[in-house]
């Protein structure tokens, strides 16, 4: 077949060309470590791989929310270790006031110290945690929930639970409200009642009997019971919150490792597809010079 | 006898030199574009009869020609043409494609870096610094928006601009046609049928270029002139009557400039898009007319939906001043867009809508509206085909309506014959959302009621946290007390509310007043409020639903409505399939424009190499008959040289042998 001069000018300058944008497009991959640079290298990959990061940022984000719930959690569990402690000590201090062998004075000390484990008991009730939200007024987190020095609670929170989103389909709640805990204004299940009427019967405000410890040491129980089983159910939360970031953060590892399958080079395919198009581009040159240095003219003096 | 010996000898020499110089004439023009290689076509000149017989009286040259094959010159155009429209498309589209798919510059990361300040109020709605957070990641995903509408007007003002460089490029080419074919047309009628070559070489190499930018075609004429024609059959050159094109902005869609034609004098007329196939024009029409339509709608599709999904959501929520939450997007009235068609004769006006709570029925095609005096009809710009069943006002209203779109027909002043219309839904999405709130007090993360259990209940009844539906009409104007009656094992509502109770997916209605059947678990709903309880009430027990709103408002750490709002993030809340069930999340939808996009791109690419490998094999077996092979062009320089020399040393023999007739004379 007949060859015209600039066709092997043309075709040699397209083989050159045609090796470089392969060469450059190894290259590039190798520099981003993506195979898919933009969608339409493989646009089904692409379209993946926008909808996975999507459930990778989604699910990243769970598990963050997961760590905001722990947290207020471990600060609910905190309070509520306090005030059982309180409540016990509260207990212990009814059954020695309740021996009997006891006088008035003596009842009077104890009825210090019992009043002084109701203002305690307020201080912990009215707890807030780092961002200054109080922990136990439901959704009213600027209002303090316990403001009554003496007697029943007066409870001025709400019965709001904060719930929050630790994985696909699946919120949890991180506060309980005063009003659950304390029971403000239930007769014998308001613990600031039974503290303070302790106390107004050991310092004589009321009259003291046996009776009255009895009352208060049942009392006591109760609402012990009552904040353990809150207790228990915070334990249980964080322990599930626990069970639920381990599975996110597997499914993390997995939308990461489909991601990079679906996007990322393969590094050792790419470097050997470098060195072949390197290979291939030096062959096409060098033909190149070859192949145009021939002509007739060199021959012609 | 001696006479014709010096002839024949110059003849020889004549012919050598005429070939000495198509050689150098080739050698010179071996890379002159669209040159062919000429030859000289030689032949024995007529004998003479002298006695003995026919002696030859040497060589003459007939023609000089150049090698040409009509076939392989079409061959290579024809490829040229379509590459360079595929080359057109790749450019553009490939923009796109890099534009969307970047894991920093796309939208993607923007709208979960938004979504995730969203979860951020919802795990601390009393934060201010969260609520911040949403404000500026808000800010941010309005903004990338914004940028992405603009790179796509820079890339439609782009396609407008070389619309208009284009149709330069072609006038300039068709004059130089024509003054060629004024040239060839004298060069024939004077020469009597010799081939002026390499004006016919500069014709064909015009034609080619203006091909590469648009399709045209080329009818030879009798004397040696060329008729162009482009779209569907208007003249470009017809005989010595040169018509050039103009652009003109398109009377349908005032953001496109088209190509217009004028024959002789008459206004310009545009020339469909449809017409003009092929070539650089024909890529940059096909481009603007699909890929860059949809991406247009479909990014504003995800904007527009966002926006509504989003404030309708935020409606049903509490800010933190207690007052009910507003739009939390603002979509400008740019969009839907309703654009009269400039040529419209009549006066109906005709405006459109988005429908609230149907942002799952927005598509991302365009739509024409036209009027044919007596009934509208509804044309899918992207398919071409009409809506079904429009035929009067009511109709097309209805036809929109399910589009997602409220339209207006205000037809005071009545519409004429070949009105038209364009639709855009969703087109302007990207530039019309912006912020509707800069407090971060405005945020409404709460929820409009809450419940409670009243403390001095003696069962187990537990009611669950209560949340509101669009029916829900803010404020809740008083508490609303559910009182059990285990007599009877229902509840009754005080102040009475009509109920319904849901159970199994099963639904019960009460009428106000009736008290309701206690089921553990059903849901309870009345006046858009729902909630569920739960155990085992005891006789008189009651639950409060109450107002969680207004002055007093200070459940500052109420974050329902801002859990609800992260979770739209996830939710199926676009794209309705047949069915008018939504089918995907603003990241799907936008995902499926990605990979439309990507493979439209793909598509293009693939083409555009295979037709590059099209062009290069026509080229190459064009040049390997046309083309100037160096080698061949020293073997004829020295073929012709040697035929010189000799034809000259023949001359010297018949010097000498007139020289002896003279010295015998002497």
């Amino acid at each position: 077949m007949r060859i015209s001069s600039s066709s092997m000018y043309d075709v040699g300058i397209q083989a050159i060309q045609n090796q470089q944008a392969e060469l450059v497009k190894a290259q590039q991959q190798l520099a981003t470590g993506r195979r898919v640079i933009t969608a339409s290298d493989d646009p089904v990959a692409a379209a993946r791989v926008l909808d996975i990061s999507q459930s990778l940022a989604t699910n990243e984000q769970y598990i963050a929310n997961g760590d905001t719930a722990k947290s207020s959690l471990e600060n609910e569990d905190s309070a509520l270790s306090a005030i059982t402690n309180i409540i016990q000590d509260v207990r212990t201090l009814a059954v020695a006031a309740g021996n009997g062998s006891l006088n008035a004075s003596n009842l009077s000390k104890i009825g210090i110290e019992v009043r002084q484990k109701y203002q305690e008991l307020l201080g912990v009730a009215n707890h807030s945690d780092a961002n200054g939200r109080n922990i136990f007024s439901g959704y009213l987190g600027s209002v303090k929930p316990f403001t009554q020095a003496s007697g029943a609670g007066v409870y001025a929170g709400d019965q709001g639970k904060i719930a929050v989103q630790i994985g696909t389909g699946r919120q949890i709640e991180i506060n309980d409200t005063g009003a659950d805990i304390f029971k403000p204004g239930v007769a014998a299940k308001d613990v600031f009642q039974t503290i303070s009427d302790l106390a107004d019967a050991l310092q004589g405000v009321t009259p003291f009997t046996s009776a009255t410890a009895t009352t208060a040491i049942s009392q006591l129980d109760g609402e012990l019971n009552n904040v353990l089983q809150f207790q228990a159910g915070v334990g249980a939360k964080l322990k599930e919150i626990d069970a639920v970031q381990s599975t996110a953060s597997e499914y993390s590892l997995n939308y990461k490792s489909t991601i990079s399958n679906l996007q990322d080079v393969d590094v050792a395919s790419a470097i050997s597809e470098l060195t072949k198009r390197q290979y291939g581009l030096q062959a096409a040159q060098q033909s190149y010079i070859k192949v145009t240095g021939l002509s007739l003219f060199n021959y012609l003096q | 006898m001696g006479n014709s010996v010096l002839g024949v000898g110059l003849t020889g020499l004549n012919a050598a030199q005429a070939g000495l110089i198509t050689t150098q004439h080739n050698i010179s023009n071996a890379s002159t574009p669209g040159f062919h290689r000429q030859q000289i076509i030689q032949g024995t000149a007529n004998p003479q009869l002298y006695g003995a017989g026919y002696f030859g009286q040497g060589t003459s040259v007939e023609a000089v020609k150049r090698v040409y094959s009509q076939f392989l010159d079409n061959q290579v155009s024809l490829s040229e043409t379509t590459s360079s429209y595929l080359d057109s498309f790749y450019t553009q589209v490939k923009q796109i494609d890099n534009l969307l798919a970047d894991p920093t510059a796309g939208l993607s990361p923007s709208l979960q870096d938004f979504f995730n300040s969203v979860h951020a109020v919802a795990a601390d709605a009393s934060s201010v610094p969260a609520r911040q957070g949403m404000l500026s990641s808000a800010s941010a995903l309005v903004g990338k928006f914004g940028t992405l509408s603009e790179q796509l007007q820079g890339m439609r003002d782009g396609v407008n601009g070389q619309i208009v460089s284009s149709v330069g490029e072609i006038n300039s080419y068709i004059s130089q046609i024509a003054t060629l074919n004024d040239q060839i047309r004298l060069a024939q009628s004077t020469t009597l049928g010799a081939q002026p070559n390499d004006l016919l070489d500069q014709r064909e190499q015009l034609t080619g270029e203006l091909n590469k930018l648009v399709n045209v075609s080329v009818v030879k004429q009798d004397d040696g002139s060329v008729n162009l024609f482009i779209g569907s059959g208007q003249a470009l050159i017809v005989g010595n009557r040169v018509f050039n094109l103009t652009t003109a902005k398109s009377t349908e869609d005032p953001e496109n400039t088209v190509v217009a034609y004028s024959s002789g004098g008459s206004t310009a007329a545009p020339l469909s898009d449809n017409s003009l196939t092929g070539g650089t024009l024909g890529g940059l029409l096909s481009f603007r007319n699909t890929t860059l339509n949809s991406a247009f709608n479909g990014l504003g599709r995800v904007a527009v939906g966002l926006a509504q999904t989003f404030n309708e959501q935020h409606k049903l929520g509490v800010d933190l001043n207690g007052a009910q939450g507003g739009n939390f997007f603002n979509l400008s009235s740019a969009t839907p867009a309703v654009i009269s068609n400039l040529n419209n004769t009549g006066g109906a006006i005709l405006t459109a809508s988005y429908t609230p709570l149907k942002s799952a029925a927005l598509t991302t095609d365009n739509y024409r509206i036209s009027f044919d005096g007596t009934n509208y009809a509804l044309t899918n710009l992207t398919t071409g085909s009409n809506v079904a069943g429009v035929t009067n006002a009511a109709t097309l209203v209805a036809a929109v309506g399910n589009l997602g779109l409220t339209l207006n027909v205000n037809a005071t002043v009545p519409p004429l014959s070949g009105d038209h219309w364009l639709l855009l839904p969703t087109r302007y999405g990207t530039s019309a959302i912006s912020m509707a709130i800069t407090n971060t007090s405005q945020i409404a993360a709460a929820a409009p009621v809450k419940t409670s259990t009243t403390l001095s209940n003696t069962g187990s009844g537990e009611i669950s946290a209560g949340a509101v539906d669009s029916t829900f009409s803010f404020p809740l104007a008083a508490a609303v007390t559910l009182t059990y009656n285990s007599g009877t094992g229902k509840f009754s509502a005080a102040p009475a509310q009509a109920v319904t109770v849901t159970s199994g997916g099963v639904s019960t209605s009460y009428a106000s007043g009736t008290p309701f059947t206690y089921v553990s678990g059903a849901t309870i709903s009345f006046g858009g409020i729902s909630l569920v309880i739960t155990g085992s009430p005891a006789n008189t027990d009651t639950f409060t639903v109450s107002p969680n709103s207004g002055a007093s408002f200070a459940a500052v750490s109420d974050s329902r409505n801002a859990l609800l709002l992260a979770g739209l993030q996830t939710s199926s809340t676009l794209a309705n399939n047949a069915n008018g069930t939504a089918t995907a999340s603003y990241q799907g939808v936008y995902s499926q424009l990605v990979s439309e996009v990507g493979n439209k791109t793909r598509e293009f690419e693939v083409r555009s190499k295979a037709q590059a490998i099209v062009v290069s094999q026509a080229q190459q077996q064009q040049q390997s008959l046309s083309g100037v092979n160096l080698d061949e062009e020293a073997a004829n320089l020295v073929r012709y040289q040697q035929a010189y020399q000799a034809a000259g040393k023949s001359m010297q023999i018949a010097a000498t042998l007139f020289a002896t007739l003279l010295s015998i004379g002497g």
